[in-house]
């Protein structure tokens, strides 16, 4: 937690905030890349897992999970499991249509 | 008692103009602004419904066109969801009492309450715009590929809803926040009312399923605007994908509207009973569960959509096992009633309604939910009656009985109880009119949506136009009589239904300060010792 006076917590400084963009803006092009091949499936699947590790710099970082504790983390715990239950029920559509 | 001046409403030289509402953080305040706006926005839906039985008088055009008439649709559906029965227990009751229930003076992040009603402002005047511009033609559910193709003003009802569902996100956040950090000492998770764990319950549907429907929303203008092609089959898209994302939401959204309604009956029944609630962990938890496996039912709108048969089976699977914790709440408040000693006041009128209601709109929708039947009925008038005894039958006649219940405590006066008992027998009366042959002529094969129909379908149109005459007229006996006891019915006491939960220790209406100390809780919410 970065503001509110919260003890015990530390802060997140602004080199670490540039630097996570700069990665960001590196997995960016290397998606954009890897979707430009012609590599098959590794195609979709790529740039797939390339954007659930943004997504993990965006919640550590900009969202402070890194230094958030107890119900916050939980609600992206229920958040995850709530897209892991909804992607296999619509999956259960999709794959055997 | 009732409180100095008129407590938080003003007077006694507080602050009370228009701009003394409109910038208000005062959780009270807001739940009156949310109050007045969406039963405006009520009015507006009611009318349109009533044109739409009223042009089905006679084959052909009577009233308007078969364009007018979609469009008709359309709107009441918008209005009357997004509008009305999502936001109206949640925002209304909700805002005014849950602090108040947990011994709060305020929710958690007031500012962002005040937010969320102008986005719902925002959000309204949007979807009303369409109204003057050429309403969309779609239904409510905007499916695609149609809604991506026709040339009414698809995209600004979209956007529309979209900034109604950040609205709704904004109160789920602050409810949930509000429940985890505010509660008064002694106020543990088992002594809170069940309204409140209603509520709880709700705010993390809003939370977890209304940005799902946002990004589709976007993802269908991005469609309209830019020709990308996710949705429509002509570019490669997938139409069923839209309907999955948008049922992800819409029928979590059908607890959003419920389970508030159920939270409004579980503090009615026991308060009229005399008796401790039967089964309170049980009805705490089934909230849960409705929350949590209503989240998962969604197939079963898309049944005859061209989804696969695993899906099917899966989704009719989870549509039976939602049935269980909805039936532990039925079963418990008729256990409470066992051996009570039972007041026949309004809102206990309503709440048994509401459980009648309820019960055929959840018996309805275990018919629809198996797959064979289901293909049978999919689309037709048996499907509109269904839904209505879910959403108005069940949550409208439970926010009925929650006006009922607490208005006196939000107005600090007294409506016309015999008038208000008559109203709910007209309603009652009304309501099954209008919506029962609907489930007849569904089975017999009417399709929903059409602006004609076959002569053998007249009578029982007829019956159902009749219907809503008598449901619009009960409407206005109830509603004029809240707004005469509103402005000046009688003087109420803090606890005329000697209730024992928080909200009947403090004035009526309550000061600007819900409590001067905050209370200590050291018993459980339906402990009704020591009370009339």
């Amino acid at each position: 937690m970065s503001e509110g006076g919260e003890e015990g917590r530390e802060r997140t400084g602004y080199a670490t905030y540039a630097l996570v963009w700069l990665g960001l803006m590196g997995l960016t092009w290397l998606s954009v890349t890897v979707a430009g091949l012609e590599a098959g499936a590794l195609k979709i699947a790529g740039p797939l897992v390339i954007a659930a590790i943004k997504a993990v710099f965006v919640l550590a970082f900009f969202m402070h999970l890194k230094t958030e504790r107890g119900l916050i983390r939980w609600v992206v715990v229920i958040g995850l499991i709530a897209f892991i239950v909804s992607g296999a029920l619509v999956f259960s559509d999709v794959a055997y249509r | 008692m009732a409180s100095e001046g008129a407590g938080y409403l003003g007077g006694g030289g507080g602050p009370n103009g228009l701009s003394s509402w409109i910038f208000s953080t005062d959780h009270k305040r807001i739940g009156i602004l949310y109050l007045v706006s969406i039963l405006s926005f009520f009015v507006v839906g009611v009318s349109l419904g009533f044109l739409m039985r009223l042009e089905l008088i006679s084959h052909g055009p009577t009233i308007m066109e078969a364009s007018t008439y979609n469009s008709v649709f359309t709107l009441h559906g918008v209005v009357m969801l997004f509008l009305f029965i999502i936001p109206a227990t949640p925002s209304i009751f909700g805002n005014f009492f849950l602090p108040i229930m947990i011994g709060a003076n305020d929710v958690s992040f007031p500012k962002l309450n005040l937010l969320s009603w102008w986005f719902y402002m925002a959000g309204a005047a949007l979807a009303l715009a369409t109204l003057a511009l050429g309403p969309a033609d779609t239904g409510w559910t905007f499916y695609a590929p149609y809604s991506l193709r026709t040339g009414t003003y698809v995209s600004l009802a979209v956007f529309a809803v979209f900034v109604l569902g950040l609205s709704s996100i904004l109160t789920g956040i602050n409810f949930v926040t509000t429940v985890h950090r505010l509660r008064a000492p002694g106020m543990g998770f088992w002594r809170m009312p069940l309204f409140v764990w209603a509520v709880y319950a709700t705010a993390w549907i809003q939370i977890v399923a209304t940005p799902i429907l946002g990004v589709n929303l976007l993802l269908v203008i991005a469609e309209r605007v830019f020709g990308i092609g996710v949705f429509d089959p002509a570019k490669g898209g997938d139409p069923i994908l839209y309907q999955h994302l948008f049922w992800i939401y819409s029928h979590p959204a059908v607890y959003i509207m419920i389970l508030p309604g159920m939270g409004i009956i579980s503090e009615i029944i026991p308060v009229f009973a005399r008796k401790v609630i039967f089964g309170y962990r049980a009805i705490a938890y089934s909230s849960l569960g409705i929350a949590g496996v209503g989240s998962l039912v969604w197939g079963h709108h898309m049944f005859v959509s061209g989804s696969s048969y695993t899906a099917g089976v899966i989704f009719s699977f989870f549509t039976f096992l939602v049935a269980i914790p909805s039936a532990i709440k039925v079963f418990n408040w008729v256990g409470t009633l066992y051996k009570g000693s039972i007041w026949l006041g309004t809102p206990f009128f309503f709440a048994l309604a509401f459980i009648f209601l309820f019960s055929i709109g959840g018996l309805t929708g275990l018919i629809l939910g198996a797959l064979s039947v289901n293909v049978h009925l999919h689309d037709t008038y048996f499907v509109v009656s269904h839904f209505h005894y879910i959403k108005f039958g069940g949550a409208g006649f439970a926010f009925f009985a929650g006006l009922h219940y607490w208005l006196p405590k939000m107005t600090g006066r007294m409506y016309n109880a015999r008038v208000a008992n008559w109203s709910c027998l007209i309603l009652f009366i009304g309501f099954n009119t209008l919506f029962f042959p609907m489930l007849l002529l569904g089975i017999e094969g009417m399709p929903r949506r059409y602006f004609d129909y076959l002569p053998q379908y007249s009578t029982l149109q007829i019956v159902s136009i009749v219907g809503s005459w008598v449901l619009v007229a009960g409407l206005i006996i109830m509603f004029a009589n809240l707004l005469r006891g509103a402005f000046r019915g009688a003087r109420t006491t803090e606890n005329p239904w000697g209730g024992a939960t928080l909200e009947w220790k403090i004035p009526s209406p309550p000061g600007r300060e819900n409590f001067e100390k905050i209370p200590e809780v050291t018993k459980g919410p339906y402990d009704f010792r020591g009370l009339r």
